[in-house]
This record gives structure tokens, C-alpha cells and sequence, in this order.
């Protein structure tokens, strides 16, 4: 008996193009924005950070402090935006200047997330050794929190990536781990027997339904039920590593090789993509005014990147 | 098309191309060789690939820093390159449950898949790598043969599909689940756990050996025997109809290590050659029907195997003879490891593919089977009920049956051990030749005892009891022939603890750290408290007998254990309690030959032997359930005249004639004759060994090495350099990659000869170097 895999094809729909060339810019990773007319997709390569702004109508590189790869971007408005990445890298936007902040380590810091300027929490950690990193940002300096081993029993090394609503906020990572800050510690979820892979990211809508993506070898879907992770995986679909949710509320996702697509009742539909490549879609983000932004690219010599834009 | 058979039976399920028939064009060969269909430059691809997986890499070369196995093919060598390997071969895979229900793979030294490896160069010390506490998953692993994975590669996903029953709708059974990776239909793997060869080829390159490569660029998977560069669409590999792209699916990122040599570690060419070496694999050639063949795929089918192991698959060539349907099959409690794949539960196999089966046992995943008869038996789950019908028939049914699967390709390569049945005699003056000219009988004695040196056994006969390091003697003794040395990857590795003022103390289950132990018993773990670690590598034993028969005064006539002298040198012979002379080992803890045969078929093989008068090695008895002893008198006296008759290492002819005369006025000059002393007079004349045979104290002085017999823990018997050109890597422990770096290896007493050399002119160097390399 044949089985076939839970995939279907959008008769019509959302329009992806190219946004930008990033062929030159490195590979790029992160994406985020305070509004449809303050854009920021950031990237690079081993010692050169690439940082890129949209400005409504146009996108442009931005001189930033010598770096790293610069993995995610996120901020709190058009003169409060914080990137992270390789090597400890951490960049801040003040008064109109990107600067350097110290972040005590050189281990990777995969993902950074805020409740609000003064309570901003970045994740990491090397890929194959060590523990988990966790920094937070109280307004003043860094702090570096811990997670403890019984909190960790998929023995994750990193963190991928942070992000909270409702006063809640959560972190994904290596094995399936999700954990929760419970206001003074960080605490693993239970996430099921499906989640066995890394989780890549995650994101939330307006309604307070949040949705984790992953898997390496294969999709790995999880959405937040109370206290528990619901975790899927839909058979026959690459590995995801970018979620977001557009303004119809519509949770977009990215993942190996150029995959793009959408959940649509429960089932991971495939978009067509406006070019193919080999490139991992890496991170999405939408402006809330239509467009959904997604930004990849190929994280080994020669580093390469893709920008795309969608329009529902 | 091939005529296997154009008989079809009634009553089986499916359509035509389950049943045994005809089978495409210029697929099949002799194993190990490669599609017939190769064009030219394919060909040569196939011959570099095949060079690649024969390279031994070195640490300096990105080997480890922890690995298993030196090599590609030293996994895939049975019969021939390509294939699969013995139990010496066999590894672990580890994991847990978290209490979600979610599988953890383990570790050992970092990360790799879940796969323990044995070894870790990486360390500031020695150590077997420690497997957390917390794994309560280890399975074992043997190793499975690559012939015909192109093919299996080309097959379309429908045609795998269409055979998946998962819920057994039909009610057979039988159900068949398809595994899934990065989203296509697995197929390789005990667990079909891989879609793309080059994914299965670059993951064990780091699990098992520690090198790290990129990702294969488009244009070269475009140009891979089997297309893989996904159409130029990578999207669109997930929409409906591009179902078959799943080699375009290998992982896309880069791997790096933590050891100095830069990564990758292997070009992408090197790579490229090496997925296309695998892709160019021939299928098996199966055999021409015989009356007995004839009955036994009548009894194959009657049996049910069909059920599972289908004849054919349809692929873009005509139909290919896998006898597997490559789906997941519940095989029961009886076999189940516990080791979640994927999609695959601890209890589910992917079927494996039965052609080539008679060349490349032991069978089933963990090699606990050493017969096709032992590995029916052990089938369960699903299983279970063509297993019962065939343990129904009578033994001439059962014997027609095996003949079937023996005809099903390659049954004229398979052997007892490596050894190709007609492999020849090497002349005299060989590497693996005879020490003299043989007469009739000592010829006879030479090449049974040289096949006794190659013959695997398995679990049944009491290999491992309950733990070994080869299941042959050939299989640590290969380089560059059957008895000679070893890789690196096949070091012994010695264990054991220190009192608190520093005297060392044997561990209970003696300082052997064993590679494995018998299918279920875990892995043998490092006693508590382990403070030291020692590797030993494996030497040659070429000219073995001359050294056996030198008079024991010729060797004492060197020794000088208090220095009388002066000159800095001791030696000191080294005797068993008893009073016998040592002579063999890296600690000289061995007597005699005899001895030395009882000793590795204890101490490497785990198995028993009887007792034989005056000899005080080797074990009589032990508690693995198989009737002692385990070996035949016969067999120990038959490796004892091989070894005997075994020749000395030939000298090699040096490039450079005048270069290697001044190194050898050199090996004197500086000192290096005083304990690799040229030549020891046998009765026979001179034995050019270069060795005394004595205990030195050679290793530093921070050293905390093993005590054993009447070496002290930083002694070493002076090794025979004879052969040290063919024998590479060097020292006890095998650290040493060239023969510079082990002259700059030796510490205490060779100190001085070490500094006289390193104060040499760098041509005097050269010139020393190009000596040792006529040995």
C-alpha cells in the first residue's frame, strides 16, 4: 500500500521573488523589522558581518563594527535593534550607530529575542561540545545564565534560537529541547517522542498560538498547548529552520534547500519558490502589512546568500 | 535480460516484479567489480574512488581525533573491497529515552551519530573514550556490503511505495513501513536511516574516522554515476512527481573537528571519487541455476521469504535482483536493539538484501549469525513465520534452500576469512612467503596453517568469550599481507591502576581493554580507577620462526642490566615465571611461538584451547556457553607451523644506493645498534633482525606505562626493525607516523642516540632514513 506524503500543492496563492541580490553579501540568516519601512536582514562569513537595511523602498548595506557572521537580528524599534552571531558577536543600534557590546564569551550566539529594551535574552553554544548559552540584558550589562543538566536531558550543546509572548518566553535547541524561563530558571518542556532533532526557531501570532520548526533530516513541527509542546512530523518535508506568521495570520516557514511553504490546517503546504537554489532558507520574518521577508544561504565556503519577499 | 529464472510461482502476492525472472543488462559482475555499463572515465573514477578508501589516514591527515577505523574499506573488504567485514569490525551505536519518549543518540568523545568510538588521539592522554552513564542504549553493528547501491539508488521511491503495508491491510503478517530521510524514502542503512550514497558515505567518514569534508558542489553531484544534483531545482524535490531526487538530498553543510589538521579533511575530488567508486558497483553476479538452486528458490518462496526479501525491484535499467523490498519490518523482540533511526523503532530492519549474501557473512545487523542456517533461525517478528516454515523442512530442503541464497552472486569469491580461495603462494623472498623452499609437506602444512590464520570464526564457535579484540589472527595481522602488522585503528589498548605511591596495579579482567564482547553484553568499560592507558599496535610477524630458533645464550650474550659498561645502555632479558626466555611482544613477555599462538587465541580471539604439556599461555576454559575448548589442537599447531615457516621481511631496494650505505655507517655512529643490534646468529646464520630482544627503558620518564611479566611499567623490548618500510605507523603505540618521528619518540636510554641523531646534518638524517627504509 502505497503511502503518500501529506503534501499539497497551492493551486494559487502567495507570490515569492527575489528581494534583493545577496549573492555577494555572504550567507545570510537573520531578518526582522519594526515596520514595513525599517527592515534589517543581517549575515556575512567568517570574520565579516554583513548587515542590510530596508528603508521602504530600497535595501542598503550598513557599516557595522568588525565582527562575525552575524546570525539574527531583533530589536524594539528603529533605534533600539540588537544582532548576535558567530564568535561571541553582539551588535547594538543606538542613537543611529551599530556598536560593538562585549559579550564576554566567543562561542556562537545563535538567536536574541526581548520583552523589552532592558530585558533582552541571547542564546547559543557551540554546536558539538559544552553547554548551552543563555545571556541576558538587564538595561545595564550582560549576565550569563545557566541551565541545569536535569533541565537538559536531550543533552542539547546550543540554543538556536529565543522568543516569548504573553510574559512567557521560550528558547529551542539541540534534540528537540525546548525550555521555559519560570522567572528564575530555565525549565525543559516536554516536547514528545517525535522531537527527536534539533528545533531551529520559533515564533508566535497575535492569538498566543506559537509554533517551533526543525529537523535536520526531516520537518519537525511543534505548537505550544499550555504547558506541553505538541510535536509533529510531517512525512516526505525537508528539514525547517525559519517560522513566522503573516498578517493573515498564516504560519510561514523555511527550510533546507530552498524550501518555503506554509501550515494550513495542520498540514505543511509547499510554495513555489521564485528560484531554485541549494540555499537553507534560515529566517522569516512578515511586516504585518502583507510582505513576509526570508533571507539564506549557503554557510560554507563560498558563502552565498538568498533574499526573498512574499506577497500574499 | 539475464534468464535467472522465467519460472513464476502461483499463490504469491504482488505483481511481476516480485517474482525471481529476468534481470536487466550490464549490472551484474564478480563482486568488487564494477558496472559493466562504466564508461572509460567512469572506470577511472571507479579505480581513484577505490584508492581513497584504501588510504590509511594518519592523525596529521585529520584522523580522530577519535575514531574507530583508519580506512574506508577496512569495513568493506569481504570478500573484496566493497563488501562487508568480520566481527572484529563490528561497533557500537548508543543512545537513551528521555522521559518524553524522545531518542538521544550517545556519545563517546563528542558527538558522532551515536556511533562509540574506541580510540582518541585528541586527548592529553590515552584513553578509550568513556560512554556516559546515562546511555542504557547499545547496539551492535556489523558492518554491511555496498554492492549494487547505485542501483538501489536509482530505484524509483513508487516502486518501494508500493509495496509498504504498514497496518498489514492484507493481513499477511507482513507490513513494511518506508523510513524517511530529509523527506525521501530511506534505503540504505540497517534501518534504511539514509536516502543519498553521499550522505552514507560522508557520515561514517566522521563518525568512524574523524574525517571532515564538505558537501559535494552541484556540478559534481551532476556529474555523480547516479545524478544527484536534484534536476537544477532543489525546491522542487518537494513537489508531487519529483519524488525520486532523494540523492540530491545529502546533507548540505560542512563538517569540522577539533583536531589541528584543517578541515575539510577530504577534498571534495577525493569525495566525488570515493560516492562514485560506491555508485559504480556492480550488483552481484548471480550463479547459473543448478537442480538444487532450482529447488531452493521453490523452497525461498514456500517459505515466505518473498514476502519481504522481494526478487526484483523495477528500476530505470529493467529489474534488479535486490531480494529486498528496502521497507521496515518489525523483526520482534528477538532482535530488536532498542536504537531509534529515523522513523524506525527499536525493533525495525530495513530488509536486507540478499544478493552477494554467501560472501559477506557473519549475518544480520549485529553479526550474531556466522551461517545463513544460524541467521534464518534467528529471524523473529515478522519473520517469525517464514523462519518456522524453513526450521519445518528437512535438512535436504533447508540445504537446497542455502544453496539458492549461495547462488545469488559471489559465492565463488567467499572464503573462510579474506583469503581468496586460490590466493597463491608468495615466492620465497616475499612479503607472506615461506622463510625457505617448501617440500611437499611443509608447503601443505604452510598454506593450511595460513588459511587457519585468515579463518574467521563467529559467536557459535566461542569467539569472544566474553571478549576479543579480532575474530582471526589475519584480522590485526595484514599490513602489507596476511602476517604482517596492523593500522593503527586495530591497536590494542591496555589498562590499568596505580597504588598512591605510583606501583601499578593489574585491573581483575587483566589490562586488556577488549574492543568488543558477545552480541548483548555491552561494551567492555575501563575498570574504576583506571590511571593508565597504553595502545599497542600491531607488529609483524614475519620471520617469527628464525626468531624462535635462536639460541637463548645468543640473545642473553647482549644483555647488561646493570650497566656494567658504562655506556649507558642496559638491556635486560626478560622470563616468564617459570625461567623461559621472552622474546615476542612489545614487552618480550612471550617465550615461543606455541606460546604466542596460546596467548592470541586467548587474549585477541577470547577463545579456549586445550591443554598442551610444558605450555602455561592461553586459556582452557571460559564461560560463554560453547563447549571447551574451542579450538582444535590442530588449529593451534597449524598457526604455530605457519608462523615458523613465515619468511623475513625483504629488504628493499634502496633509490638512492650510496645515500643508504652512509646511513647504515650512520645507524652505527650514532648509536642506534646498541639495541636494534643488526643481526643475532642463528643456527641457521645470521638473523638480521635488528633488535636484541632485551627490555630497555625507552619511554619518558612522565610516562606511566603497563607492567607486564618482568617489564617494569616504562621498559620495552628493542622492536625488530626488519620491515619497518612496509610497517608504518611506528612505536608502541602507533603515534609515530614516520620513522623520523619515532627516532625522535624514544626517551631514556635512547636519549643520547635520539640528540646524536637530531645533531646530525640534515643529509646525514636523510641518509640514516633512507637506511631504515631498505629494512
Amino acid at each position: 500500500m502505497r503511502v503518500l506524503p501529506l503534501l499539497l500543492l497551492a493551486a494559487c496563492g502567495p507570490r515569492w521573488s527575489e528581494a534583493f541580490d545577496a549573492s555577494g553579501m555572504g550567507a545570510m540568516s537573520g531578518v526582522w523589522g519594526s515596520g514595513p519601512d525599517d527592515v534589517w536582514a543581517v549575515g556575512g562569513s567568517p570574520g565579516v558581518s554583513t548587515v542590510v537595511h530596508y528603508d521602504g523602498g530600497t535595501w542598503s548595506p550598513v557599516t557595522v563594527p568588525d565582527g562575525d557572521l552575524v546570525v539574527w537580528v531583533f530589536g524594539f524599534g528603529p533605534d533600539d535593534v540588537w544582532g548576535v552571531g558567530q564568535s561571541g558577536t553582539i551588535l547594538h543600534l543606538t542613537g543611529g550607530t551599530w556598536s560593538a557590546v562585549e559579550s564576554g564569551t566567543d562561542e556562537d550566539l545563535w538567536g536574541v529575542w526581548g520583552a523589552a529594551p532592558d530585558d533582552v535574552w541571547i542564546v547559543g553554544g557551540a554546536i558539538a561540545e559544552g553547554d548551552p548559552l543563555i545571556l541576558h540584558w538587564n538595561g545595564t550589562g550582560l549576565e550569563q545564565h545557566q541551565l541545569a543538566a536535569e533541565e537538559n536531558d536531550r543533552q542539547a550543546r546550543s540554543l538556536f534560537k529565543v522568543y516569548g509572548q504573553d510574559g512567557r518566553v521560550f528558547a529551542v535547541g539541540q534534540g528537540g529541547l525546548i525550555i521555559e524561563w519560570d522567572g528564575s530558571a530555565w525549565r525543559q518542556m516536554s516536547t514528545g517522542a517525535a522531537a527527536d532533532e534539533d528545533f531551529v526557531s520559533l515564533w508566535g501570532d497575535a492569538d498566543g498560538r506559537i509554533t517551533a520548526v526543525g529537523g535536520r533530516s526531516a520537518a519537525q513541527i511543534a505548537t505550544l498547548d499550555g504547558d506541553a509542546w505538541t510535536t509533529t512530523t510531517p512525512p516526505g518535508m525537508p528539514g525547517l529552520n525559519a517560522v513566522t506568521v503573516d498578517s493573515k495570520g498564516t504560519v510561514v516557514v523555511g527550510g533546507a534547500s530552498g524550501f518555503v511553504g506554509h501550515v494550513e490546517e495542520g498540514e505543511l503546504v509547499r510554495e513555489d519558490a521564485p528560484e531554485p537554489t541549494s540555499h537553507d532558507i534560515h529566517a522569516l520574518w512578515s511586516d504585518g502589512a502583507g510582505t513576509t521577508w526570508a533571507v539564506g544561504g549557503r554557510f560554507y565556503d563560498p558563502y552565498e546568500g538568498t533574499a526573498w519577499r512574499r506577497k500574499p | 535480460m539475464t534468464l535467472l529464472t522465467l519460472l513464476a510461482l502461483s499463490g504469491c502476492k504482488g505483481d511481476d516484479w516480485e517474482e525471481h525472472g529476468p534481470i536487466a543488462d550490464g549490472i551484474m559482475a564478480p563482486l568488487g567489480d564494477p558496472l559493466p555499463s562504466a564508461t572509460p572515465e567512469q572506470l577511472a573514477t571507479f579505480e581513484r574512488g577505490k584508492a581513497v578508501g584504501l588510504h590509511r589516514f594518519r592523525p596529521s591527515q585529520g584522523l580522530g581525533p577519535a575514531f574507530n577505523v583508519s580506512f574506508c574499506l577496512s569495513c568493506h573488504e569481504k570478500p573484496v573491497s566493497g563488501g562487508s567485514a568480520g566481527l572484529y569490525r563490528s561497533f557500537f551505536l548508543s543512545g537513551r529515552l528521555t522521559e518524553d519518549g524522545a531518542f538521544v543518540p550517545g556519545e563517546s568523545a563528542g558527538e558522532a551519530g551515536g556511533v562509540i568510538r574506541l580510540l582518541d588521539v585528541g586527548t592529553d592522554h590515552l584513553a578509550r573514550p568513556e560512554i556516559p552513564e546515562t546511555t542504557t542504549i547499545l547496539a551492535q553493528r556489523n558492518p554491511i556490503p555496498f554492492f549494487g547501491v547505485g542501483l538501489i539508488a536509482e530505484l524509483p521511491e513508487d516502486e518501494i511505495l508500493k509495496r509498504a503495508d504498514p497496518d498489514d491491510a492484507d493481513g499477511d503478517g507482513i507490513s513494511g513501513r518506508p523510513n524517511y530521510d530529509r523527506g525521501f524514502v530511506g534505503r540504505f542503512g540497517r534501518k534504511a536511516q539514509t536516502v543519498s550514497i553521499e550522505g552514507f558515505i560522508r557520515g561514517p567518514l566522521f563518525n568512524h574516522i574523524g574525517i571532515t569534508t564538505n558537501p559535494l558542489t552541484e556540478e559534481q553531484r551532476a556529474a555523480l554515476p547516479v545524478d544527484s544534483s536534484g534536476g537544477g531545482d532543489m525546491a522542487a524535490r518537494y513537489a508531487p512527481g519529483f519524488f525520486d531526487l532523494g540523492q540530491a538530498a545529502a546533507p548540505d553543510g560542512p563538517l569540522v573537528d577539533l583536531d589541528d589538521a584543517p578541515d575539510p579533511e577530504m577534498s571534495t575530488q577525493d569525495l566525488f571519487d570515493l560516492v562514485s567508486y560506491s555508485m559504480l558497483l556492480a550488483a552481484p553476479e548471480v550463479d547459473e541455476p543448478t537442480p538444487d538452486s532450482e529447488a531452493g528458490r521453490l523452497a525461498f518462496n514456500e517459505a515466505r521469504c518473498t514476502d519481504c526479501h522481494t526478487p526484483r525491484i523495477k528500476g530505470p535499467r529493467g529489474p534488479v535482483h535486490v531480494y529486498s523490498d528496502l521497507l521496515l519490518h518489525d523483526m520482534g523482540p528477538e532482535l530488536a536493539d532498542g536504537l531509534v533511526q529515523k522513523d524506525a523503532t527499536g525493533a525495525e530492519f530495513r530488509t536486507q538484501p540478499l544478493w552477494g549474501i554467501g560472501a559477506v557473512g557473519p549475518y544480520l545487523h549485529d553479526g550474531r549469525a556466522h551461517t545463513l542456517h544460524d541467521a534464518i533461525l534467528a529471524h523473529g517478528g515478522e519473520g517469525t513465520a517464514s523462519r518456522d516454515l524453513y526450521a519445518a523442512f528437512d535438512g535436504a530442503k533447508q540445504l537446497q534452500l542455502r544453496a539458492f541464497l549461495l547462488s545469488l552472486g559471489g559465492s565463488s569469491q567467499a572464503s573462510t576469512g579474506l583469503l581468496h580461495p586460490d590466493a597463491p603462494l608468495p615466492a620465497v623472498g616475499e612479503y607472506g612467503g615461506p622463510a625457505r623452499a617448501l617440500d611437499a609437506t611443509d608447503e601443505e602444512a604452510f598454506l593450511r596453517g595460513r588459511s587457519a590464520f585468515d579463518f574467521e570464526f563467529g559467536y557459535g564457535e566461542g569467539i569472544g568469550g566474553p571478549r576479543f579484540n579480532g575474530d582471526s589472527c589475519r584480522a590485526c595481522h595484514f599490513e602489507p599481507t596476511i602476517g604482517g602488522a596492523g593500522p593503527i585503528d586495530l591497536n590494542v589498548m591496555r589498562h590499568g591502576l596505580l597504588t598512591e605511591d605510583g606501583q601499578f596495579v593489574q585491573p581483575e579482567v587483566g589490562t586488556i581493554l577488549h574492543r568488543l564482547r558477545r552480541v548483548g553484553e555491552g561494551q567492555q568499560r575501563a575498570q574504576p580507577g583506571t590511571a593508565v592507558y597504553e595502545m599497542r599496535q600491531t607488529p609483524h610477524l614475519f620471520g617469527l620462526g628464525l626468531i624462535d630458533a635462536l639460541p637463548e645464550d645468543v640473545v642473553l650474550a647482549n644483555a647488561d642490566p646493570d650497566d656494567l659498561d658504562g655506556d649507558g645502555i642496559s638491556g635486560r632479558p626478560s622470563f616468564t615465571d617459570d625461567g623461559r626466555l621472552g622474546r615476542f611482544g612489545w614487552k618480550g613477555s612471550v617465550p615461543s611461538i606455541r606460546e604466542f599462538v596460546r596467548d592470541a587465541v586467548a587474549m585477541e580471539l577470547g577463545m579456549t584451547l586445550p591443554q598442551d604439556a610444558g605450555q602455561s599461555f592461553g586459556r582452557v576454559h571460559d564461560n560463554d556457553g560453547v563447549t571447551d575448548p574451542e579450538v582444535h589442537f590442530d588449529y593451534a599447531r597449524d598457526l604455530e607451523h605457519f608462523l615458523t615457516l613465515l619468511g623475513p621481511p625483504p629488504r628493499q631496494t634502496p633509490e638512492d644506493p650510496a645515500l643508504a650505505a652512509r646511513g647504515e655507517e650512520l645507524f652505527g655512529t650514532v648509536g642506534c645498534d646498541r639495541c636494534h643490534v643488526p643481526a643475532l646468529q642463528g643456527p641457521g646464520g645470521p638473523v638480521p633482525l635488528y633488535s636484541d630482544l632485551l627490555l630497555h627503558e625507552v619511554l619518558s620518564p612522565r610516562v606511566k606505562g603497563i607492567e607486564e611479566a618482568s617489564a617494569t611499567m616504562r621498559e620495552m623490548r628493542t622492536a625488530p626493525l626488519w620491515g619497518v618500510s612496509q610497517t608504518a605507523p611506528y612505536m608502541h603505540d602507533g603515534l609515530a607516523e614516520t620513522l623520523a618521528a619515532a627516532i625522535r619518540a624514544h626517551d631514556g636510554e635512547a636519549v643520547a642516540t635520539r640528540t646524536a641523531f637530531q645533531n646530525l646534518s640534515g643529509e646525514d638524517r636523510d641518509a640514516l632514513l633512507a637506511f631504515l627504509e631498505t629494512l
